[in-house]
């Protein structure tokens, strides 16, 4: 991930969050194989993949609801210095919510229908920032404003039922920022709004996110959308990485046969004829030898049925597939 | 061709509640959402509408109107030059099978205890549309055309994945031989690989079996992969009226303009086109509906009420001040 411009900014900030060789498995279905990663301090990165793939377990892990008993893990998870795998969980509590702000798809869900919205966003203030009751009120006030909320201080007394969908939505952008968190996860946030809401709520995400210097973690199913917030992405295939690199070249150029893909299942406005990928993704629990892709794959070859590719440097991003050369080949000529 | 359907100002407007009267005997007067206002719209036999709005613009109200599952509170609305609230019962129960509807949520739309079997012979036993011996064949037959292995008559809809439960749909749609089939979000909340496979399959059963589809959408890329013709609709309206091709490269409405802008692409920037959300159908303002949210609104438009106007050939548009020039076009203008 090192080719584009900001080279020599990233160069100066050290990895943020550092994933290497991490596997979880649930029962003997290895739902994670061996996924290495990496994000730099300021930078967005995009899980793309469909669903099965492993994007949101990713995602859980990383914050700690995913551990020991329901799944075994293996490998290593490092946000800046604190090693995330075995961390206790009164450790990941105090991660959660004041280091690592989460967003998650469905607001209506996520929100407690009990509570007041004012006392959901001054809880992490209290928890965490020590704030007392009239603090945490004022903060929450700015909060609410700044993700667009009219009538702030009036909205603090409202239950999350009595907001719309994509207001909703802000609540949730602003608790999960409420603390200035150098991470921000948010597993599909807008999926299930509006173009034009999806579209405000983004912009908001982003321009909190870099007005923080913070790093953000995007899990995504719209490509196009993708393009538009990630700075990195990471296509995901049952589980394992299979192609990584800026988005400018991963999503405009793609080059692993699976990322190819998806990118013209992708709906466009001029759209003449969509070409499906066909079958489905294979299961965590049943895992072929070789590269997880081969079963859909139009340049599968014997070896691909036997090996495991390993993810290598080609043209500017980390790709997993045994006729790359073959493929940049074709691509050049 | 052959007009399917005939909207003549259709309203569809709900008593949500009652605030006081002006004096003190007057007692209550009802408070009315008007979900629907003024709607005219034409479905041409072979024709495949896609009807586009934001979430609260009435699409979902304008199609359960269509399918007879209310009545207008006000206008007229024909089905072959008949109007749908005054039909015979025997007329009705022909209009039952030739229109046929896929439910957005497709899992919850099946009885759970029935076997994809049992959900696929029901309706066509109860139109008779074959008989007992027959619908085996008839089942296995309607699998295949939507891509779907014979061993699956023998599933339960849980046991079948997302992309298969809406296959499963559309077969069940098409198991009454329907004229019309309208489709509310049949696409959304799929991978986009499952999402491609089903656009495919409509848009070729829309081909190749001469089918009228309206199709319900948010998504603009979707309604223009599928349909021919694209409604948008805003607050109850339509706002713009008009040929795919045409919406896409010369949006004649701010909105949709504005729309077109949100949809994500590879292209260009994120971009935020429209501030605020639609606004609560109890209270219209006065003048355009989408003033409230327009980048061009003048004081005019907050004055006078647009109507559907025909702009192009083939296209209309409910606005004072309508886009047609090439500089407005999204492809140019960002």
């Amino acid at each position: 991930m090192q080719v584009d411009e900001h080279a020599h900014v990233a160069a100066q900030f050290p990895d943020l969050l550092q994933i290497r060789a991490l596997t979880l498995k649930r029962g003997r279905a290895a739902v994670l194989d061996k996924v290495s990663l990496s994000l730099k301090a300021g930078r967005t990165l995009g899980l793309l993949g469909e669903s099965g793939a492993g994007k949101s377990t990713l995602a859980m892990a990383i914050i700690g609801l995913l551990t020991a008993p329901q799944v075994e893990i293996q490998g290593s998870l490092k946000f800046a210095d604190t090693e995330l795998v075995g961390l206790p969980e009164k450790h990941f509590q105090k991660l959660r919510g004041s280091r690592i702000g989460l967003i998650f798809q469905d607001a209506t869900a996520s929100l407690d229908p009990c509570f007041t919205i004012g006392q959901q966003i001054c809880e992490p203030l209290r928890r965490h920032l020590k704030l007392s009751r009239k603090q945490a009120i004022e903060r929450a006030v700015e909060l609410l404003d700044s993700v667009g909320i009219p009538d702030a201080r009036a909205r603090l007394a409202a239950f999350p039922h009595q907001l719309s969908g994509g207001m909703q939505q802000r609540v949730m952008i602003s608790i999960a920022l409420a603390c200035d968190p150098e991470l921000l996860i948010a597993d599909e946030p807008t999926s299930a709004l509006d173009v034009t809401i999806q579209a405000q709520i983004m912009e908001l995400i982003l321009r909190r996110v870099r007005s923080l210097g913070s790093s953000a973690i995007f899990v995504l199913h719209d490509l196009a959308l993708a393009s538009q917030v990630c700075d990195d992405i990471a296509v995901m295939y049952g589980g394992q990485i299979v192609e990584t690199g800026p988005a400018d070249a991963v999503l405009r150029r793609p080059l692993h046969p699976y990322t190819v893909g998806l990118r013209s299942c992708v709906v466009e406005l001029d759209a003449e004829r969509l070409v499906p990928l066909p079958g489905t993704m294979p299961g965590a629990d049943q895992t072929p030898d070789g590269c997880r892709f081969a079963s859909r794959c139009a340049w599968r070859q014997p070896r691909c049925e036997t090996a495991r590719p390993p993810l290598e440097t080609r043209d500017g991003r980390l790709l997993a597939c045994w006729r790359i050369d073959e493929i940049l080949a074709g691509s050049a000529a | 061709m052959n007009k399917l359907y005939q909207l003549n100002d259709v309203e569809k407007s709900y008593t949500v509640g009652t605030r006081p009267g002006k004096g003190f005997f007057s007692g209550r007067t009802p408070l009315l959402l008007k979900a629907l206002d003024g709607i005219r719209l034409d479905v041409e036999d072979g024709d495949s509408l896609a009807i586009v709005g934001e979430s609260g613009s009435g699409k979902s109200t304008l199609v359960r109107l269509m399918l007879g599952l209310e009545a207008p509170s006000d206008g007229r609305l024909f089905y072959q030059r008949q109007e749908l609230a005054s039909m015979s019962a025997a007329d009705r129960q022909l209009f039952t099978r030739e229109v046929a509807f896929i439910y957005q949520d497709a899992r919850g739309s099946m009885n759970p205890r029935l076997r994809v079997h049992d959900v696929l012979a029901e309706p066509m036993l109860l139109h008779k549309l074959c008989s007992e011996a027959q619908v085996d064949g008839k089942v296995a037959e309607l699998l295949d055309r939507v891509g779907l292995a014979p061993e699956m008559a023998d599933r339960y809809p849980a046991e079948l994945s997302g992309g298969q439960v809406r296959r499963v749909a559309v077969a069940r749609a098409l198991a009454v031989q329907p004229r019309v089939i309208f489709a509310d979000e049949s696409v959304a909340g799929l991978d986009v690989s499952v999402q491609a496979q089903l656009l495919n399959l409509l848009r070729d059963l829309c081909r190749d079996m001469g089918l009228t589809l309206v199709f319900i959408t948010h998504d603009l890329g979707v309604a223009s992969y599928l349909c021919t013709r694209i409604a948008v609709m805003y607050l109850g309206r339509v706002v713009e009226e008009g040929p795919s091709a045409e919406i896409l490269a010369h949006p004649h409405h701010p909105y949709t303009r504005s729309l077109l802008r949100a949809f994500p692409s590879f292209d260009r920037p994120l971009t935020a086109s429209l501030s605020g959300e639609i606004p609560s159908p109890i209270n219209l303002p006065a003048g355009c509906r989408f003033a409230s949210r327009c980048p061009d609104a003048r004081d005019a438009c907050r004055v006078t009420d647009p109507t559907l106007t025909q702009v192009t050939e083939r296209s209309s548009v409910a606005c004072l001040f309508p886009l047609n020039v090439p500089e407005d076009t999204p492809a140019a203008g960002s």
